[in-house]
C-alpha cells in the first residue's frame, strides 16, 4: 500500500469520516497518565498520547463479566455477532501487537473459536500511531520489537510536521483513506518519520542499558528451574494487578448462576496469581506457593505461549505491570537477575 | 456462530450406587454425539457450575452416556444429593483427545486404574473390548481401591476376565476381614492386598511391546509411573490420565496447563514422555 499524507486540518474531517461506522475513541495525551476516551463530539483538533495509554485494548475484546450462555433456553446456542462497532485512534505498536497474541487463542484456533472474542474483535477499527516518546518502563526493545506497529492496524499514522504519514493495513482502512483525497506522501516526511522512528528506538536502548541480558528471556527460562535468581519474587504478595492491568492476558473462569427464569454462565476476567485459581477438588494444587505462581506468570509469557504458538512472546514490553505492582518489581530486573544468577552458575562449574 | 461455551440438554434417567460416595449417572442426551474412550466432557449442575468428567460408558456414537462421579466437593456433592431422574442436566464436549488406541495393535495394554479411576479406564476397556480387540495381543488389568466396598463395577469383573485376551488382578489397601473371608470373590480375577503398585510386582508381561495406560489419584499416579519405569518401561510406553483444574475445556481459559500443555485440549491422557520434564506431579 502507498503511503500518503494526512494533513492535521483533515484530522477533523478523518474522524468524522470513521465516526460515520463507528463509536469513536482515542488515546489522549494528559499530564498525569494518558487514557483511552470516548469522543463523542468530533474535536477540532486532538492531542494523542505521546506513548502508551494507562489502559489497553484487552476491555474492548474481553469484557470483564461477559454473559456467555443461558440455559436450558436455545437462545445461546448459537452467537450472532453484535459487539458494538467501535474505532480505536492514536493505538501503539505495543498494544497492537497484544492483539495478535489474544487472536492465536481465540481465533485461529482450528478446533474451537469464541464467537463473542470474534464478534468483539470483527467490529474494532484500529488506527496506531507511533510513539515519540518513551516512558522508563517501557522495553518492547528489549523483545526485538519497535515503537511502532508493523501490522495488525487498519491505519497506521506516523506524526511528522503538518500532519501525518497514513498506511493502510486492511482494506476498511484502505477504503476510509481514499475517500479523504490525500496525496501521496512526500519523501521529505518519510524520511522525518523514519528519523522520528530511530529517535524513539535510541531512547529505549538508552532507558534499557542496564536490563540487557546474555541469554534471551526464553532461555533463561528454560533453565531457571531451580535457579536461585529468582529473588524479584520475594516481594510479591500475589495482588494480581499485573495480570489485571497486562494487555496480553487473557485468563478466565466460566461462572454460573441459578436465575429465577434461567440459568446464566458468565466468563469472567480470573489471574493465574490468585491460590484458587488452579485449586482442584480435595484441596491439591499444582501451584500452591506464591513463587509458584510468580514463576508461572514468567513461565506463561515467555516460554510456554511460545513453545504453543509460533515462538512468539505473550509480553509486548509495555511495562505496565512495572508500574502497577505493589511490589514494586521491575520484569526486565527479574530477567536481569536470572541472567547474573547463570553466569555465576557457569562460572562455578 | 456455535457457542463453546453452552450446555446442551441431557436428561438424567437413572441414578446407580457403586459405592457409598460414587454414583453412576444415566443420561439421555438431546442430540448424538460421537466420543472416544478418554476425551472427556463437561457436565454442568444446573446454576451450580460445570465440572469435566470422563463418560464411563461405551464410547462411539452414542446418544445416551454414563458418568460416574466421586463425592468431593461443590458441584459433586449437588449432583449426589439434589439431582433425581427427570432433571435436566448439561453437556458440552467431547473435548480432549482420548487413549491412543492407534498405538495398541500388536501390543500388550496394561491398563492400571485406582478408585474412581476405573470410570474413565471403563470407556477405554470397552474400545479394547471392542473395536481393538482383534488388533491387540493383551489386556492386563490391575485395578486397586481402599476397602472392597470402594471397588467400582464390581459386578463385571467376571465377565471382563472371562475373555480370552484379558487378565485382571484387583487389590485393596489395606487387610479388610470380608477380603479375607472371601465375600468378595470374582472368578478368574487374583486378589490381594496392598498399595495398587504391588500388582506390578513380578509383572509378566512382555515389557518392551506394552502400553501402560493410568489413571487414579495424582499420588498413585506418580507411584505407578515411578514403578514402570523401575521395570524397564520407556517415558513413551505410559499413558497417565492427568487432573488440572478446567474451567473452558477448550483451551481458551488457561487453567489446565503442564507446561505448554493444556489437559484438555492436549490431553486429558498425557504421554509421560511429554509431561516429564514439568513437573506433572507438583500437585501434591
Ligand atoms: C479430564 C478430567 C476427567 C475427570 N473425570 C472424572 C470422573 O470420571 N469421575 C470423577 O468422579 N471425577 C472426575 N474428574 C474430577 C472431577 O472433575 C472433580 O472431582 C470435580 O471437578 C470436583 O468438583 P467439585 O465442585 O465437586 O469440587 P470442589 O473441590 O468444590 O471444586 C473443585 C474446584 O472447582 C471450583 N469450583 C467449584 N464450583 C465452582 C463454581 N461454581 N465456579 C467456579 N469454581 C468452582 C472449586 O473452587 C475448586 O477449586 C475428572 C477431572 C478431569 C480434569
Ligand atoms: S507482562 Fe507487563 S510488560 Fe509484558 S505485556 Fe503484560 S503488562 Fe506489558
Ligand atoms: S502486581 Fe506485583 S505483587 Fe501483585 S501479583 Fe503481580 S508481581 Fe505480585
Ligand atoms: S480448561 Fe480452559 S484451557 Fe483447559
Amino acid at each position: 500500500m502507498k503511503r500518503v499524507f494526512l494533513p492535521e486540518k483533515k484530522l477533523k474531517q478523518f474522524f468524522s469520516k470513521i465516526s460515520q461506522e463507528y463509536e469513536l475513541f482515542a488515546c489522549a495525551k494528559s499530564e498525569e497518565t494518558n487514557r483511552i476516551v470516548r469522543l463523542d463530539d468530533i474535536p477540532e483538533e486532538f492531542e494523542f498520547a505521546p506513548v502508551r495509554t494507562a489502559e489497553s485494548l484487552r476491555l474492548f475484546l474481553l469484557k470483564l463479566r461477559q454473559l456467555v450462555a443461558k440455559y436450558p433456553s436455545d437462545e445461546f446456542k448459537e452467537i450472532t455477532p453484535n459487539f458494538p462497532r467501535r474505532a480505536v485512534i492514536g493505538v501503539k505498536g505495543c498494544d497492537i501487537r497484544a492483539i495478535k497474541i489474544f487472536d492465536e487463542v481465540f481465533l485461529n484456533d482450528p478446533d474451537y473459536v469464541d464467537p463473542f472474542y470474534k464478534s468483539a474483535r470483527e467490529s474494532l477499527f484500529l488506527v496506531s500511531i507511533d510513539c515519540t516518546d518513551a516512558l522508563d518502563t517501557c522495553f518492547c526493545n528489549l523483545l526485538g520489537d519497535k515503537p511502532y506497529a508493523e501490522e495488525g492496524f487498519d491505519i497506521n499514522l506516523s506524526p511528522v510536521e503538518g500532519g501525518y504519514v497514513a498506511i493502510a493495513g486492511s482494506d476498511r482502512g484502505d477504503e476510509i483513506l481514499s475517500s479523504l483525497s490525500l496525496s501521496e506522501a512526500e519523501q521529505q516526511a518519510i524520511s522525518q518519520m523514519e528519523t522520528n522512528r530511530k529517535t524513539v528506538l535510541a531512547k529505549l536502548e538508552e532507558i534499557n542499558k542496564d536490563f540487557k541480558t546474555e541469554k534471551s528471556y526464553r532461555e533463561l527460562l528454560e533453565a531457571s528451574e531451580g535457579s536461585n535468581g529468582w529473588e524479584t519474587a520475594a516481594d510479591c504478595v500475589g495482588c494480581g494487578a499485573c495480570t489485571n492491568i497486562c494487555p496480553t492476558c487473557f485468563c478466565f473462569t466460566l461462572y454460573d448462576l441459578k436465575g429465577k427464569d434461567a440459568n446464566y454462565r458468565f466468563s469472567v476476567w480470573d489471574s493465574c496469581q490468585y491460590s484458587g485459581f488452579a485449586r482442584m477438588a480435595g484441596g491439591t494444587n499444582p501451584r500452591r506457593s506464591l513463587l509458584e505462581r510468580f514463576k508461572h506468570r514468567y513461565n506463561h509469557k515467555f516460554l510456554h505461549y511460545p513453545i504453543r504458538y509460533n515462538g512468539v512472546y505473550a509480553c509486548v514490553g509495555c511495562g505496565r505491570c512495572i508500574v502497577n505492582c505493589l511490589g514494586k518489581i521491575d520484569i526486565r530486573q527479574t530477567f536481569k537477575k536470572l541472567d547474573e544468577a547463570a553466569k555465576t552458575a557457569v562460572s562455578k562449574e | 456462530m456455535k457457542n463453546i461455551y453452552y450446555p446442551y440438554k441431557a436428561e438424567l434417567t437413572k441414578i446407580k450406587d457403586e459405592t457409598s460416595n460414587i454414583k453412576t449417572f444415566f443420561l439421555k442426551l438431546s442430540q448424538p454425539l460421537t466420543f472416544k474412550g478418554g476425551q472427556f466432557m463437561q457436565l454442568s449442575a444446573p446454576g451450580i457450575g460445570e465440572a469435566p468428567f470422563t463418560p464411563s460408558s461405551e464410547p462411539g456414537e452414542v446418544d445416551e452416556m454414563t458418568i460416574t462421579i466421586l463425592k468431593t466437593g461443590r458441584i459433586t456433592d449437588y449432583l449426589h444429593e439434589k439431582v433425581k431422574p427427570g432433571d435436566i442436566l448439561g453437556l458440552r464436549g467431547p473435548f480432549g483427545h482420548g487413549y491412543p488406541t492407534h498405538l495398541f495393535d500388536g501390543k500388550t495394554v496394561l491398563v492400571i486404574g485406582g478408585g474412581v479411576g476405573l470410570a474413565p479406564l471403563r470407556a477405554c476397556l470397552y474400545a479394547l473390548f471392542g473395536e481393538c480387540y482383534d488388533r491387540v495381543n493383551r489386556i492386563s488389568i490391575k485395578y486397586g481401591a481402599r476397602s472392597p466396598y470402594d471397588l467400582v463395577f464390581r459386578d463385571e469383573y467376571e465377565e471382563w476376565a472371562k475373555k480370552e485376551k484379558v487378565d485382571m488382578s484387583i487389590s485393596i489397601d489395606r487387610p479388610h476381614p470380608e477380603w479375607e473371608k472371601g465375600a468378595f470373590k470374582f472368578d478368574g480375577v487374583s486378589q490381594t492386598v496392598g498399595l495398587v503398585t504391588v500388582l506390578l510386582d513380578n509383572l509378566d508381561v512382555d515389557i518392551e511391546n506394552t502400553y501402560a495406560v493410568s489413571c487414579g489419584p495424582e499420588i498413585m499416579l506418580k507411584f505407578v509411573t515411578y514403578k514402570l519405569l523401575d521395570l524397564g518401561f520407556k517415558p513413551e510406553q505410559i499413558y497417565l490420565s492427568m487432573n488440572r483444574r478446567m474451567s473452558c475445556g477448550v483451551g481458551k481459559c488457561h487453567r489446565c496447563n503442564i507446561g505448554p500443555y493444556y489437559l484438555c485440549k492436549d490431553g486429558p491422557d498425557m504421554c509421560y514422555a511429554d509431561i516429564m520434564n514439568y513437573d506433572p506431579f507438583g500437585s501434591l
